[in-house]
């Protein structure tokens, strides 16, 4: 059993792979290679902080979606579809109108580099990609599915660490993503307010899924819409997430309880 | 099960808020060095409250953005960590015959900071655990307080990942397993 654990920086955070494999060391590293590679052929379309990338491109309308490679239409229809599906509070198109996938791209390539693993026989891990955090259904260790919800801390704050610690295992769910200004500062806008203001509503949210993608838009989508989110999270099935306001207060969905770690 | 939302608000609220006020209240009283509590690991230890410790805040380095080398600050007045574990030792249920044993992980860059941690650990318990380097950026090193005291009552580091900040975790954690797979 060969252990691994690789960290790859990459559209400006990191991407933890850790987990165990039978294969060969040398396979191991070859498929951990093609993962990293997935998110760095992501990064390199998508990054809107490089003038170069098709993203950039298409935002500074030098050039069109049918001219971009393939998966930027695939992304577009992505971001469609949650923004229908969250009602809206996920949306991809900036205050200025343009299209900014940020929010979906992070997980999306983590989600396909893990995908890449699984299929070349390494199925026995946790992928940490910039806090969002997914687990795989075949990992084994029972560390592996306890996950550290990160408090919402001020700058300032004497008070950081972990909120709670959830237990996965055998729930169903395998992915956990955050959202929140505590570490990025103010960076989810309301799509829905007149001048699509920055939501302040929420400290934080963390949401639990089965799905990376699915968290990560969810954790988003409720960022900007605020404590009402967690009504609309609970009335869909296989997820749950957890909150804190600005006040302090945390809210979370009923089924959120049953899923921290004893 | 929308209308029970907020009853369950209620009920979570008081119970999270709980914890999180025990963990805050353990993240001011545990310093740089610190040793563990005879304890049960599961159950949440009850320290006594101490008026607003100094040490988190001003020992732990968070100014500039460069992941520079700062360390903490020196603290000459410890006891060496064999005498330490002497002290902590006493309550805990051990083998007479265990001896501590104290080990540097390696320095993390992480990708905000640098993080590296010593362990001490009698037999097979950790008894101490000290932040050699801990400097994050945008107050992440408040972080560490929490992680060392985690670390220790999880006698490893007993939860995978943590949701919404990567690197200061996954930095403590590298140096704190690295050193542990030395024993």
């Amino acid at each position: 059993m060969q252990k691994f654990d690789r960290i790859e920086m990459c559209m400006g955070t990191g991407f933890r792979f850790q987990g165990q494999s039978d294969l060969e060391s040398a396979q191991v590293d070859f498929a951990l290679q093609v993962a990293c590679g997935i998110l760095h052929e992501a990064d390199n379309i998508f990054s809107l902080y490089k003038p170069e990338s098709a993203l950039s491109q298409l935002a500074a309308g030098k050039t069109s979606v049918a001219q971009c490679p393939p998966v930027v239409s695939e992304i577009w229809d992505a971001c469609e579809i949650w923004e229908q599906k969250t009602d809206g509070w996920f949306s991809a198109f900036t205050p200025e109108h343009t299209f900014d996938p940020s929010g979906l791209v992070k997980t999306w390539a983590a989600k396909r580099a893990a995908e890449s693993l699984i299929s070349a026989g390494v199925t026995d891990f946790t992928l940490n990609a910039g806090g969002d955090v997914y687990i795989s259904e075949a990992a084994s260790a029972q560390f592996d599915w306890r996950v550290g919800l990160s408090k919402p801390v001020s700058v300032a704050s004497d008070e950081a660490g972990a909120l709670a610690v959830i237990d996965l295992k055998g729930t169903g769910y395998q992915a956990v993503a955050t959202s929140g200004s505590a570490e990025r500062g103010n960076h989810i806008w309301n799509p829905k307010a007149p001048g699509r203001e920055f939501a302040t509503e929420l400290l934080q949210v963390t949401v639990i899924a089965r799905d990376l993608v699915e968290a990560d838009v969810w954790a988003t989508a409720a960022f900007a819409e605020g404590l009402a989110s967690m009504a609309r999270i609970d009335a869909i099935d296989h997820l749950e997430a957890i909150c804190i306001l600005a006040d302090g207060q945390i809210a979370a969905t009923p089924g959120f309880a049953s899923l921290m770690a004893r | 099960m929308r209308t029970s939302t907020k009853s369950a608000i209620g009920a979570i609220t008081l119970g999270v808020i709980g914890l999180s006020y025990n963990l805050g209240e353990q993240a001011v009283i545990v310093s740089h060095s610190f040793s563990a509590p005879p304890l049960a690991p599961s159950t949440s230890p009850e320290v006594p409250a101490q008026p607003s410790a100094s040490a988190s805040a001003s020992a732990l380095p968070s100014q500039g953005t460069s992941a520079g080398t700062t360390t903490t600050k020196p603290n000459p007045s410890v006891p060496s960590p064999s005498a330490t574990t002497a002290q902590t030792q006493a309550p805990v249920v051990n083998p007479p015959t265990a001896t501590s044993k104290t080990i540097a992980g390696p320095v993390i860059q992480s990708g905000y900071g640098t993080v590296q941690v010593k362990v001490t650990k009698v037999g097979s318990t950790i008894t101490d655990i000290t932040m050699l380097k801990a400097n994050a950026t945008d107050g992440r090193a408040t972080a560490f307080p929490y992680l060392v005291q985690y670390a220790i009552t999880a006698n490893g580091s007993n939860f995978a990942n943590l949701s919404g900040a990567t690197y200061t975790t996954n930095a403590f954690k590298q140096s704190l397993d690295a050193a542990l797979a030395k024993f």
